[in-house]
């Protein structure tokens, strides 16, 4: 596979240089739980992690936020009974009870994300399929022969970051993290798909499943609250029983503080290119 | 999920057997039930509403939450395409199929698809029960089968208002100028209008037109022993954590349950309906159960109300001599309608903040005028955000993707141009012209995990959406401009209709060479089966169709109890 911007091997010996120490670390896990990635798997897919969202000045990157913890909790979910897909609820208690006026009481919910919930038959079958695929399935699935044998998310991503450190033109353990993140060029399309989609998975979705690690994907995007229940963000004001914004999160009001970061011209210029392509208008 | 037998666990016959608990399932079971009929509904999905069937003053919160990735990348609710595929091809001529996956899919689960909609509940208007005769011949043009609906706004109004009480819908009166008469209320005054819909009135109101609080089944207050809407923002696509959103699992499903005469079995997929030699009466349905079992269970009379592509599935699945139960017209699976749904997207420089609020809560339904011969028919136009962070991500990953967007610079455009904070939609449910040949049948090849042949949609727009598109857009696009936006352009349509509106397949009508069901929604050739909701629909009308669902679904479970008097069945 031949890849748009990728280092050669000459390109990448002469920006290494001598090898880091930190190259040889594997990529620090929060997770006591079960495994399915090897250390070298989970160094690549960190590296591909920060590929698609790199740490910078404004924040870390998806590997310090908690993305290959995410995505091996995904592929281990079968090892937990319940299996860890589907989050219990309502409430995390990142949020309290309101109080009878509609202001914020001093209660909080358990986090009920904690726990995972039972997959029915069909459920369950789904997603062995999906992530052990047609040969991992006894009896394999249901449409091997008309459309061909589902490949199980864990042998595409294992495949995958094998195919990567195959075709890297310097072994991997001869680079340091930030040069690895070109790994990323190197996985196939397939497994690249699905890596770049359980990376957006894991920065913003709760972090009981793994990712987005003490909400910190949330807090990159500026003022995003995460799930919000039971407070909410209106209330019905006892006295005149009008529905009013809480302070500092209107729902029918402008905003009450100043944006954080506006778009800047190379934004808005990403905008007027895509307008263009979709036969938009550009207004002022 | 452990898939518990609930309500009245002791019922071991019944009067009626509902498949299917969503819209039209639980609006059928609460009237049925109601009227004292033993009813049994069998649910293909599990059940997330712990206590559903307990008696308590406030129903116990169910096992959803803001949980964007369960919802919408982990089919807690939805089919998982890898176990219940559909396929899909545009016509005949593509060969068996195009494409396999997700299509015109419904959530199978405990209060169906109705679950996690918003539920926004306007009434199709008087003019949409009689399209056949408005539009003339137009009706008929290029393959379209525009007919009047057996049953008109003014017999259908008693049970609207029912319904909107049974929902707990909050609107306005007098508000949209095309809506019907009203015998009475809304039960509730609208709620919390979000910012986006005040940003854009008055680029609306200079067009002319008039946006007005969409009528929505949601609490703006205390009602029914539910609390009010709080705003939290996953409304869309998300069923409601504190059961203020009307849905079947709070509202008419709980009812039934509650009265002693109902029973309800989580996970239990009907897949064939057991017929006479004759194929003129339904004498039992076979199911798999949570274990994987089968069984047979029986009741005096079926009701079909799974969704109109899964009630056509299961007709051709019951196929009898290579026949489809209940097809002497050769309808059944024909006439399928989408909605033909059409965005259009602002770029905004100011902050929305679009993921506080349901979502939606204004609409205009200009562009929606049957009798206006001099333009095309559209539908209703809402106003819209994009509140989920995983969904931004992704939709700017394969937008912007495509321009070198990566890395760096794909951070920097999630931070500034936050889609929460700088998107605004307006989105047009355009009305999808009727055509026997979008059909939905049985794939020859794909199977689901059961090992059972899956819906194929064969589906293709008409001129008439077409041409209603070409000539709205434009407008909704300048609309945006005089709102403020910076951009706006139309978004990529779906293929086929992501609307999220299924209808047709079973159509319903007085003459049997021309129609599936009966007016009252009884099947012509089978005297004990009925379809409902969605599936009876001859035309689409341009509107959100969850409220006229639990309606028609309402009217033809008092036709079963009061047959010729439905309005009995409301007392």
């Amino acid at each position: 596979m031949t890849l748009v911007g990728a280092p050669t091997r000459r390109v990448f010996l002469k920006l290494v240089g001598a090898l880091p120490a930190t190259a040889l670390l594997s990529y620090g896990c929060g997770s006591d739980g079960p495994r399915y990635l090897t250390d070298t798997e989970r160094r690549v897919l960190a590296a591909c992690a920060n590929a698609v969202f790199p740490p910078d000045d404004s924040g870390p990157g998806a590997a310090d936020l908690g993305a290959v913890d995410f995505i091996d909790t995904l592929l281990t979910a079968f090892e937990h009974d319940p299996p860890r897909l589907h989050a219990a609820g309502p409430f995390s208690g990142r949020t309290p009870y309101p109080a009878d006026d509609g202001s914020a009481s001093k209660r909080f919910p358990q986090d009920q994300f904690l726990e995972f919930l039972p997959l029915s038959r069909v459920q369950r079958a789904g997603w062995q399929l999906r992530l052990y695929g047609s040969r991992g399935t006894p009896g394999g699935g249901p449409n091997d022969e008309a459309l061909g044998p589902v490949i199980g998310l864990r042998d595409l991503l294992r495949d995958g970051v094998a195919a990567a450190i195959a075709a890297f033109p310097m072994p991997i353990d001869k680079v340091d993290d930030s040069f690895l993140q070109g790994i990323y060029d190197y996985v196939p399309d397939e497994a690249r798909t699905q890596i770049q989609l359980l990376v957006l998975q894991s920065l913003f979705s709760l972090p009981e499943y793994g990712g987005n690690r003490d909400g910190g994907g949330w807090r990159i995007l500026h003022h995003y609250e995460g799930d919000s229940m039971p407070f909410g963000y209106s209330y019905i004001d006892p006295a005149t029983g009008r529905i009013l914004d809480r302070p500092g999160a209107p729902v029918i009001g402008p905003e009450t503080t100043p944006d954080p970061e506006p778009m800047d011209d190379q934004i808005i210029g990403l905008f007027d290119a895509a307008s263009a392509v979709l036969g938009g208008k550009r207004f002022y | 999920m452990t898939a518990q037998i609930l309500g009245n666990a002791a019922l071991d016959r019944f009067d009626a057997l509902v498949i299917g608990s969503g819209a039209s399932g639980g609006a059928i079971a609460a009237m049925l039930s109601r009227h004292g009929q033993k009813v049994l509904v069998l649910e293909a999905g599990p059940n997330y509403f712990p206590g559903i069937d307990q008696d308590s003053p406030t129903q116990p919160l169910p096992l959803f939450g803001n949980d964007e990735l369960k919802l919408l990348h982990r089919f807690q609710i939805q089919p998982d395409p890898i176990a219940e595929p559909r396929t899909f091809r545009h016509q005949v001529s593509d060969g068996d199929r195009l494409a396999v996956g997700d299509y015109a899919n419904f959530a199978k689960t405990v209060g169906g698809g109705a679950t996690h909609a918003d539920l926004k509940t306007p009434r199709f208007m008087p003019d949409d029960f009689r399209l056949g005769t408005i539009l003339g011949a137009a009706a008929t043009a290029g393959g379209a089968t525009f007919v009047d609906w057996p049953v008109s706004y003014d017999q259908l109004e008693p049970f609207y208002l029912y319904t909107e009480r049974l929902m707990g819908v909050q609107g306005a009166v007098g508000v949209d100028p095309q809506a019907g008469p009203r015998s009475g209320p809304y039960p509730m005054p609208p709620g919390a209008p979000m910012y986006v819909a005040q940003r854009v009135a008055a680029g609306i109101a200079s067009f002319g037109y008039t946006m007005f609080p969409c009528p929505t089944a949601l609490n703006s207050v205390p009602w029914d022993g539910r609390p009010a809407c709080n705003d939290c923002g996953f409304c869309q696509s998300h069923p409601c954590a504190i059961n203020a959103k009307g849905t079947p699992g709070v509202t008419t499903l709980r009812k039934a349950l509650l009265t002693g005469n109902c029973q309800l079995w989580p996970e239990t997929r009907v897949v064939r309906l057991l017929a006479d030699g004759a194929g003129t009466t339904i004498t039992g349905v076979e199911a798999i159960l949570a274990d994987g079992t089968r069984r047979t269970f029986t009741a005096d009379r079926y009701v079909l109300a799974a969704n109109p592509v899964e009630d056509a599935r299961l007709l051709f699945l019951s196929a009898t001599a290579g026949q489809a139960l209940g097809n002497s017209s050769g309808l059944v699976g024909k006439n399928l309608m989408l909605h033909h749904g059409v965005n259009v997207v602002g770029i905004f420089e100011d902050q929305l903040h679009g993921h506080r609020g349901r979502g939606s809560t204004h609409a205009f339904t200009d562009f929606r005028v049957p009798s206006d011969r001099s333009r095309p028919v559209g539908g209703i136009v809402v106003v819209t955000t994009v509140p989920y962070l995983i969904q931004q991500a992704l939709t700017y990953r394969a937008q912007f993707g495509q321009l070198g967007v990566k890395g760096a610079l794909f951070k920097k455009m999630l931070r500034q141009a936050r889609p929460r904070d700088r998107l605004l939609s307006l989105s047009m449910y355009g009305e999808d012209a009727p055509q026997p040949t979008n059909t939905v049948d049985l794939d020859p090849a794909v199977r689901d995990i059961d090992g059972i042949p899956v819906a194929r949609l064969t589906y293709k727009p008409h001129d008439y959406e077409i041409s209603a598109e070409k000539y709205y857009v434009p407008t909704m696009i300048d609309i945006l401009g005089a709102s403020g936006a910076r951009f706006g352009a139309q978004a990529p349509n779906g293929d086929p209709p992501s609307s999220g509106h299924i209808m047709g397949t079973l159509r319903f009508g007085a003459n049997p060479a021309t129609s599936v069901c009966r007016p009252d929604g009884r099947f012509h050739d089978i005297g004990n089966l009925y379809g409902t909701g969605a599936s009876l629909f001859p035309t689409s009308s341009g509107f959100n169709p969850t409220l006229t669902i639990t309606t028609v679904a309402t009217y033809v479970a008092a036709s079963m109890v009061f047959p010729g008097s439905p309005e009995r069945g409301l007392g």
